[in-house]
């Protein structure tokens, strides 16, 4: 079987889709930034994807700059990560709902 | 060449200026790095003032950058409103940098790259540098928000914002993919033309992919169902922060969607117009509900900060509808939600600065006898806020509501105008709060300083934007800031 | 360039007291009191300089700042103007209100508001001035109301009391009932003439177009603003309770501003007032009946400032049958002369209640004459000019006045003026027996009263003595030169030059009656008064004309007021607001616990809402 755009396309959805849910479930503030990353990377698939199907390197180039940026933001999250476990012992988000109302 | 590393000037001034305050960071030579900040941030906002008025619309370095990066008169605008906005912001919160220990040199540093992230938001013309330029004022924004990590309110915020920025900003990434697939670019001008040579039909991949875009954009200025963060990030910040992002960074933000919406989108309004007056709607409602529950000032303003996003979707939606004038009226309600919003910020620093207060309610009582002074200008943000006749957030609501109606939305304006009157509830409880109690506190001595003089001068902005057509005819009115705000949008045309 | 600095000087003074008062520590009395008193000093010394100008027949000036209000065809220019009745007006009001002012440093010395103090009083002088440089009648008016503006800030500048607070407010509505009365007469005229242009000269001259009717109607309407602005009936109730300010406020309002508004204000009407006689008979009649009225209330006070207010109105009413019988030269020639004594009298009453600490009564005083010399015979004098002793300067003005009631068609009004001296001369020297003759009631051995408060008593007490003789009729050797100069369309007769002796005779004869019965009653002491007699009793009840107003309009209003609050606003208006803001309000608080505070439920909200609009977009394309 051929692997066309939209095989790839399908896959990049489960991933995102996968993210989502993750992102929702998850009480693990480094199992949430695992699923953002896959968010991100799911997104690099499409992206990778249909830049083969136009034959436009842009699209891969993109690619780069979302993996910078994927490093960036985690890189911050987990900075506040480090900080919230030595200070609380614990990264369950469950606990952080001092703010509400 | 040269010209062109002119126009990028103010750009390169602020990251420059970011990393020297980096590098200084930890020198232990007494260094007034707010004023320092300050002063590149005014340096940047003289250059690019000399640009304000005369029409220009050029790519930098094309041969580089592609057509990715633009300066025109429209973000010349929005540059000058987000330097100005910044700087009034670090200056207004003077006392309150000297009041905290934390705000080492890394913060002002924070603040510039967030600034240089915003002005290269307003001149994406393309729309991953818009994404980098948005996630580069984010991510700024992100560590500032945290920057007092020894309060785990503070933490807490930024944990949340962290989280959910990054949810959204894949949203935008899913809709960049989407977009790209649909018409094979992501600049605006090759969208554009894509979207003109294809029938109306054609256009489902790009319509969703536009759609994830703007969620993104709209979940930055907390529309609802997207605003959830909001209120909590607002508490949870460091006031100077807290000011950066309800008024500056929103600023930004529109300049971006209003690129977007008036380059590109506004061609497909029939599909647009509908989800986006559902947001308009649950925005405005669902903000007046969250400011209306509030019993700390600060949430109260966070809140009511939706509300406003609210005012500003309903003349986005004229535009949709094809009423381009007002956009002009957006650009008019964020300098007046800017001024008013400035000095109320403004107002909880000082005290934060002075008093260590917790900035409820409760804390207000009696501050008409404490502080006459402070209070009644605190009554005018907050009358000014609410839109009350006579201040500038009258004419920033009725250029919107006037822009709605001609735009035959006359329902979302009546919404709109029934919102306002909601909102006098929640502004006037400050204000009876203020003046109804009366406290044994003995009243506080008025001083000039950084603070307080700006605040004076937001407040005198406050009625001048008001009634200044009415009384100086000889000095510039709000009518220039229209006429200036168009020049600014022709520009995009 | 000159005319404005008269407006601006004491409008930037004011502001810059009123900034150092509000936005700087600086609470040295020494600065406030030179800007304070600088600044009307200043406009004294122009006013005078520009009077000379017009005395030696210099052109009237005028000067148009800038255009105000233009609308098609309609402009309305900020103009002012410097003829010779402002000339007359704007000399004697600046450099009167500068002595008080000067008076003011020491009555206020100490006080916590002296600086706030000083702003208001530069603000009433600079509407003063506008009121009468004004060129037109627009103009005039913001004059007008800011004139009312500045009394309700200093009548009721001891906030802290609520008596001085209902005082000023009381004052402050009077005046707004006038002030309705003025508004309209200002429609009116303006639908009449405005297209021709607004300026007095411009009204002048399309005057004579203008129906008869709606020309009465218009001299009636403006009567009413100056009732209420001079205090006539029935507007008149304010000006005892603004006895509530500081003692120089009442002089400023009695002597050189405020009060004087309103006859200045129909004499700068002539034009219109002289093709209308009846309704300056009207005006005649309701002068006279306030001078009578106000003289016989006068006689029975205790109240030290009380019996000066009441002899204010009394003046006033005499100023205002002089310019209904249309001796408009007479009754501004009495505002003139009357601002000296009736400063004089103020300011030296200041002295005595500083010096007894706030002691009002006149039967509690006496014997003052021993400590305050330099206060007593500049009153002295004072009073022989307001009783009308020739030949001090009261004698000159009221005898002015009284020829044109007695030679009028109605001489009824100079019998009923004669009775009125004769009531003044009672009243008064009543108050400089008991205050300064009588027997001591209190056990002061020295008293001391402050250079500020006596010396400018001094010039006063010159100006009551020889002011008359300006404007001294022909009969006295005299030449009418104040009426000459002011050239106002007098249409009153005059009287035989024996006529005018036998009259001047006469009122000095009464005047000596009223002191006579005065000394014999007063002279060694009195108790108060108790109201014996009925009439007695409605006297000193100021004739329940205060009572009636409560009764008559207080009373229903308020419960039609609380009517409205209690069934239309609490029941039907709220209750229905009620309803739904209690409802909005509940549904907030459920929509917040929305915002539980937990992010995934945050990204749940987030996510179902990018969902649920998705869905509606594909749904619609």
């Amino acid at each position: 079987m051929e692997i066309t755009l939209t095989h790839y396309l399908i896959l990049s959805t489960l991933l995102f889709a996968i993210g989502l849910i993750g992102v929702m479930r998850r009480t693990n503030l480094l199992m949430l930034f695992f699923a953002t990353e896959i968010l991100l990377n799911a997104v690099n698939i499409g992206f990778a994807a249909i830049s083969r199907y136009y034959g436009d390197l842009t699209g891969q180039m993109f690619a780069f700059f979302v993996i910078a940026i994927a490093a960036s933001e985690v890189a911050v999250g987990l900075g506040l990560l480090i900080v919230w476990f030595k200070r609380s012992g614990g990264i369950d988000l469950t606990t952080m709902t001092s703010m509400k109302g | 060449m040269i010209y062109e590393l002119f126009l990028i000037l103010p750009m390169m001034l602020i990251v420059l200026g970011a990393l020297m305050l980096m590098l200084l960071s930890h020198r232990e030579a007494p260094l007034n790095r707010n004023m320092l900040s300050v002063l590149i941030l005014a340096l940047a906002f003289g250059l690019t003032l000399s640009r304000l008025g005369e029409a220009h619309s050029v790519f930098v370095f094309e041969a580089i950058f592609g057509r990715s990066f633009i300066v025109d008169s429209f973000s010349t605008l929005f540059d000058l409103m987000i330097l100005g906005g910044a700087m009034l912001t670090l200056l207004i919160n003077h006392d309150y940098f000297k009041s905290r220990h934390y705000f080492d040199g890394d913060f002002f540093a924070l603040v510039l790259f967030a600034v240089f992230g915003m002005m290269a938001l307003s001149h994406a013309h393309e729309l991953i540098s818009a994404f980098i330029s948005l996630e580069i004022a984010s991510l700024s924004i992100y560590a500032l928000v945290g920057y007092n990590s020894d309060n785990p309110k503070s933490r807490e915020a930024m944990m949340k914002y962290v989280v959910l920025g990054s949810l959204a900003g894949a949203l935008f990434m899913l809709g960049l993919a989407l977009i790209y697939g649909a018409t094979g670019s992501t600049e605006l001008g090759a969208i554009a033309a894509h979207i003109a040579a294809h029938p109306q039909d054609a256009h489902t991949m790009l319509i969703i992919g536009g759609f994830f875009v703007m969620v993104t954009l709209f979940f930055k200025i907390g529309a609802v169902p997207f605003h959830a963060w909001v209120v909590d990030v607002y508490h949870g910040a460091p006031l100077p922060v807290t000011m950066l992002m309800a008024s500056t960074f929103k600023i930004a933000l529109f300049a971006v969607i209003l690129r977007i919406y008036l380059g590109d989108f506004a061609a497909l309004g029939d599909f647009w117009s509908l989800p986006l007056q559902i947001l308009c709607v649950l925005t405005l409602i669902g903000g007046s509900f969250l400011a209306l529950s509030q019993s700390n000032i600060k949430r109260m303003l966070a809140g009511s900060s939706v509300v406003h996003a609210g005012y500003m979707l309903i003349a986005l939606n004229a535009i949709t509808l094809g009423n381009f004038n007002a956009s002009e009226s957006i650009l008019f309600y964020l300098m007046s939600y800017f001024i008013s919003s400035v000095g109320a910020f403004g107002i909880l620093s000082f005290l934060a600065a002075h008093e260590h207060k917790q900035l409820t309610f409760e804390d207000f009582k009696g501050f008409g006898y404490s502080h006459p002074y402070l209070a009644a200008m605190m009554s005018i943000f907050m009358l000014s806020l609410a839109g009350f006749p006579s201040t500038i957030g009258f004419l920033g609501k009725f250029y919107i509501f006037t822009g709605a109606i001609e735009a035959g939305q006359i329902a979302l304006a009546a919404l709109g105008i029934f919102v306002a009157f909601v909102s006098i509830f929640y502004y006037f409880r400050l204000i009876a709060t203020m003046y109804f109690y009366d406290t044994p506190k003995t009243e506080q001595h008025f001083g000039f300083d950084t603070t307080t003089v700006l605040i004076l001068l937001m407040a005198i902005l406050s009625i001048w934007g008001g009634i200044g057509t009415a009384l100086l005819p000889y000095l510039p009115t709000p009518d220039a800031l229209i006429e200036l705000s168009r020049h600014a949008i022709t520009s995009l045309d | 360039m000159s005319l404005a600095l008269l407006i601006l000087l004491p409008f930037g003074s004011s502001l810059l007291l009123g900034m150092l008062y509000l936005f700087t520590s600086l609470r040295s009395e020494r600065l406030y009191a030179l800007i304070g008193v600088g600044a009307p000093l200043l406009i004294s010394l122009i006013a005078l300089w520009l009077g000379y100008g017009q005395l030696q027949g210099a052109e009237s000036l005028h000067v148009s700042l800038f255009t105000w209000l233009s609308i098609d065809a309609l402009r309305i220019e900020f103009a002012l103007s410097f003829d010779h009745l402002s000339a007359v007006m704007m000399a004697f009001v600046s450099v009167i209100g500068t002595l008080i002012h000067l008076f003011a440093v020491g009555y206020m010395r100490g006080d916590a508001g002296f600086g706030k103090f000083f702003a208001y009083f530069n603000f009433f002088m600079g509407a003063m001035a506008l009121l009468v440089l004004a060129d037109n009648p627009i103009i005039l008016f913001i004059g007008w109301e800011l004139v009312g503006l500045a009394s309700y800030l200093l009548i009721g500048f001891y906030h802290r009391e609520s008596a001085n607070v209902t005082a000023a407010n009381k004052a402050f509505i009077a005046n707004r009932v006038g002030d309705f009365g003025f508004i309209m007469a200002l429609v009116l005229l303006f639908g009449a003439v405005g297209e021709g242009g607004f300026s007095f000269s411009a009204i002048e001259a399309q005057i004579y177009s203008v129906d008869h009717a709606l020309l009465s109607l218009i001299g009636v309407l403006l009567f009413v603003g100056a009732m209420g602005k001079s205090a006539q009936i029935p507007l008149y109730v304010w000006l005892p309770d603004a006895m509530a300010g500081p003692t120089p406020v009442s002089a400023l309002i009695h002597a050189a501003t405020m009060v004087t508004a309103g006859v200045y204000m129909v004499a700068r009407f002539d034009f219109l007032y002289v093709l209308i006689p009846a309704v300056g008979l009207f005006i005649a009649v309701i002068g006279i009946l306030s001078a009578l009225l106000s003289a016989l209330i006068a006689t029975m006070q205790s109240d030290i400032k009380k019996i000066l207010a009441y002899s204010t109105m009394s003046q006033l009413g005499y100023m205002f049958v002089a310019v209904g019988l249309g001796a408009y030269g007479a009754g501004i020639f009495h505002v003139f002369t009357h601002a000296f004594f009736k400063a004089l009298l103020f300011m030296g009453v200041g002295a005595v209640i500083i010096a007894l600490h706030h002691e009002q009564n006149i039967f509690k005083m006496g014997g003052l004459r021993r400590f305050m010399p330099l206060v007593f015979y500049p009153m002295l004098i004072a009073t022989l000019a307001l009783s009308g002793v020739a030949p001090f300067a009261g004698f000159f003005s009221k005898d002015a006045i009284l020829a044109a009631a007695v030679a009028s068609e109605y001489p009824l009004f100079g019998v009923l003026g004669l009775v009125v001296a004769f009531l003044t001369a009672y009243y008064m020297m009543r108050l400089l027996l008991l205050v300064f003759v009588a027997p001591a009631k209190h056990r002061h051995t020295s008293l001391h009263v402050s250079p500020y408060l006596s010396l400018p008593l001094l010039p006063l007490a010159l100006g009551s003595a020889v002011a008359g003789f300006w404007g001294m009729g022909g009969a006295y050797g005299g030449g009418d030169a104040l009426t000459h100069f002011l050239s106002l369309s007098d249409y009153a007769h005059h009287l035989t030059h024996k006529s005018e002796y036998l009259l001047a005779l006469l009122s000095n004869l009464i005047a000596f009656a009223g002191f006579a019965l005065a000394y014999r009653r007063f002279a060694s002491g009195a108790r108060e008064p108790q109201p014996t007699a009925l009439f007695e009793r409605w006297i000193l009840e100021r004739f329940y004309v205060d009572a009636l107003y409560h009764a008559l309009l207080v009373v229903p209003l308020r419960r039609i007021s609380l009517w409205c609050e209690r069934i239309v606003d609490d029941r039907f208006v709220d209750g229905t607001l009620g309803l739904f803001s209690g409802g909005y309000r509940t549904l907030a608080t459920h929509f917040s616990t929305l915002q539980n505070g937990n992010v995934r439920h945050y990204a749940l909200y987030f996510l179902s809402g990018v969902s649920l609009l998705s869905l509606l977009l594909l749904w619609r394309l």
